[in-house]
């Protein structure tokens, strides 16, 4: 079986590589420079697709944990955790791209935009995730606890996004908060869900090297652990 | 109804041992003055300015004060195995965390109290004409704030750093909860209505709380 | 290595196949049949860190296992614990009492805790009878051990158990406690109880049982019945078998 795993990884890997390489070149070349905000405005594609993904491998830690918490399986807590360390990548990868979009069109680093804003907490939320995993000891208090702050993260994203959206609009700014959905060129749309898929397909492929990894290193660990004992 | 005579139960002890220690409270009380005084120094609020910027200021006073009591009602059960006793005892593991959250909302809104007249010294607010609409979102807030703390303070107790961690993992999730306590607070000082962020706040303590609920029993094992 | 005999009475109180507990990489429990019945004293003994303490922790519910199954008093220890937990007297080193409330006070709350028909005068005559009448109203924290040990004591006698999982009762008592102790037992257990006991205290516990369970590293290593023994002839098995791992 691990065999047969092997050779979809590869193959995985494989489309991967086609698929990123056609995505740069159909952002590039192929998608209409946008009018208003000139090149910088490319950065939509990879901001907009991270920022789906940060918030779809936030949901897989959600599913990660309650299956945990329900089965008591550890493969639910590896697929939880390694979706963690992806998604906080993600994150950090739509924080970055957000203000270097907005500064040269709009002239400041910060919008107080709901999604943008939602991320930046969602962010905290995988960083709580991950540090409190890093102080307690391996085993399933670890797991137990963290898959309880997978789940009250997740339910907090929805509650965070709309108060956020609901507060903005007590405060409107006077920045609008770019509509990466408002009249989009059909090419342009076109370029923005192959990106989607592009970037959905990086996510997987993480993903199951990630778990895949874990699962290894945990059964080379076990091995060790039962030769020191019966020596 | 039997979970509410243990609820009582637990209630009534955690507050008799305040009573006869009276750490928690003194502090949490002392911390939010000082933090009120601290933001007062800091912005000089006019008295226009203190609607606009108060209702923040008190907010950040209490979540401070808050995260302090929080771990002190889960610490009474530590030194002498108290928590093993809850855990042994005949009953679903959550009605320790409704008594917990019960006593945690008790002391806090209790700080809360006691650091309003001082908000109102520095910031030269008038509170008296909206204070029944005012005590009740601050209950509210206070009872969310606690539903979610109560939880995380027991997934973070036993790490180490434990205080440093606390606050981490739950400012994120209770950014909802401030904005609307703000919101609700500020709108409640200006004498507008201040429906929307009380509704928002019941939703958050329903959410939270039922799944804390769920989940507590699993947090305290070992 | 689980003894196969027939129960006596409404079945057995414990029945552990291939429990496992595991703490990250270290193995507590490694695999335990175990059966307890009604009536009978069954004596954990080992050497420290043998699983003994994790054992009794798991059938009472607090640490749940990390595999195999477990039956405690026809249930599940575990979850709202219904029924089962009601009928568990458990006692470790951590006393599980209050330092700030009076001994009275901790008795009392866990009256209320475990819904006791309110017999006003069940807790100072619990107090007497482990010699803290005078103590009654004194707060926890002024207690010296034994004193502690006794009071944690009343309070697993309090809701009268079925099944007693004890953890070092004896820890801190002098000659005269501990004799009252392992006579309030040898009673219970007459009455139908079951006992289980972890212990050092091979003079103190030994003339109370009627089969011995030895661990080592999370498994039942030895198990040997001493039922129609005298109480130094217990003693003397047990401490043979004790001595027996140090070949």
């Amino acid at each position: 079986m691990k065999e047969r795993g092997g050779f979809v990884d590869s193959l995985l890997l494989a489309l991967l590589g086609v698929v990123m390489l056609l995505n740069l070149y159909l952002i590039f070349y192929h998608a209409p420079v946008e009018r208003t905000m000139g090149l910088v405005q490319k950065i939509f594609y990879f901001h907009v697709p991270s920022a789906w993904i940060a918030f779809l491998a936030f949901f897989v830690v959600f599913v990660g944990s309650a299956g945990y918490l329900i089965t008591g399986r550890e493969g639910y807590d590896r697929t939880a955790h390694s979706s963690a360390g992806i998604g906080v990548l993600f994150c950090s990868l739509v924080l970055l791209t957000g203000p270097l979009w907005a500064k040269p069109v709009w002239g400041i680093w910060w919008t107080w935009d709901p999604r943008l804003t939602s991320t930046l907490v969602l962010w905290f939320l995988y960083v709580g995730y991950l540090l409190l995993r890093s102080y307690l000891p391996e085993g399933p208090r670890r797991a137990t606890l963290s898959a309880i702050l997978g789940i009250v993260g997740f339910l907090d994203v929805p509650i965070v996004y709309l108060s956020i959206r609901w507060w903005r609009n007590q405060h409107p700014s006077p920045v609008v908060g770019g509509g990466s959905g408002s009249g989009l060129d059909p090419r342009m749309k076109a370029v923005f869900f192959f990106s989607l898929f592009a970037f959905t397909l990086l996510y997987v492929v993480l993903l199951r090297l990630r778990t895949g990894h874990a699962r290894s290193e945990e059964a080379a660990r076990t091995v060790l652990e039962e030769r020191k004992r019966t020596l | 109804m039997n979970a509410l005579t243990r609820i009582g139960a637990i209630f009534a002890k955690d507050v008799l041992v305040e009573l006869r220690t009276r750490q928690a409270l003194l502090s949490m009380t002392i911390f939010s003055l000082l933090t009120v005084l601290l933001l007062a120094f800091a912005f000089e609020p006019a008295a226009e300015e203190s609607v606009l910027i108060g209702p923040g200021l008190l907010w950040i006073a209490f979540a401070f004060c808050g995260t302090i009591g929080l771990e002190h009602t889960l610490s009474l059960e530590r030194e002498m195995g108290g928590m093993e006793a809850l855990l042994l005892a005949p009953m679903d593991r959550g009605i320790i965390y409704l008594a917990k959250l019960a006593a945690n909302t008790f002391f806090m809104f209790l700080a809360e109290l006691l650091t309003l007249p001082f908000f109102v010294l520095f910031f030269n607010v008038n509170i008296l004409p909206v204070l029944p609409d005012l005590l009740l979102l601050n209950l509210v807030g206070t009872i969310g704030f606690c539903s979610v703390g109560t939880l995380l303070v027991a997934l973070t107790s036993q790490t180490r750093l434990k205080g440093v961690i606390l606050p981490v993992l739950l400012f994120p999730v209770i950014v909802p909860l401030l904005l609307a306590a703000v919101e609700g607070t500020g709108a409640i000082l200006r004498g507008e209505p201040a429906g929307t962020p009380l509704r928002i706040l019941v939703a958050f303590d329903v959410i939270f709380a039922t799944t804390a609920f769920l989940t507590f029993g699993y947090a305290l094992e070992e | 290595m689980s003894a196969d005999r027939e129960p006596e009475g409404p079945g057995r109180t414990v029945e552990m196949r291939r429990v496992r507990r595991r703490f990250g990489f270290f193995r507590a429990l490694d695999g335990i049949d175990l059966d307890a019945f009604p009536g009978e004293t069954l004596l954990l003994l080992g050497p420290n860190g043998a699983g003994k303490t994790t054992l009794l922790r798991v059938i009472a519910g607090l640490l749940p296992a990390t595999d195999g199954t477990l039956t405690v008093l026809g249930g599940s220890p575990r979850g709202d614990g219904g029924g089962v937990r009601r009928r568990i007297g458990f006692l470790s080193h951590n006393l599980a009492l209050y330092p700030d409330l009076t001994a009275a006070e901790n008795l009392r709350f866990f009256e209320r805790l475990y819904r006791l028909t309110r017999d006003r005068a069940r807790v100072p005559s619990l107090l007497e009878e482990v010699g803290l009448g005078r103590w009654a109203d004194q707060p926890v924290r002024v207690f010296s051990r034994g004193m502690k040990q006794r009071l944690a004591l009343a309070r697993v006698f309090l809701h009268e158990p079925d099944l007693f999982l004890l953890d070092e009762p004896f820890t801190g008592l002098d000659q005269e406690s501990a004799g009252a102790l392992a006579e309030r037992l040898h009673r219970r257990r007459d009455q139908g109880a079951s006992v289980l006991l972890a212990t050092h205290r091979l003079d103190a516990a030994g003339p109370l049982g009627d089969r011995a369970l030895y661990l080592r590293q999370g498994r039942v290593n030895r198990e040997i019945s001493l039922g129609g023994l005298g109480a130094d002839e217990k003693v003397a098995r047990l401490r043979g078998l004790s001595e027996g791992d140090h070949r």
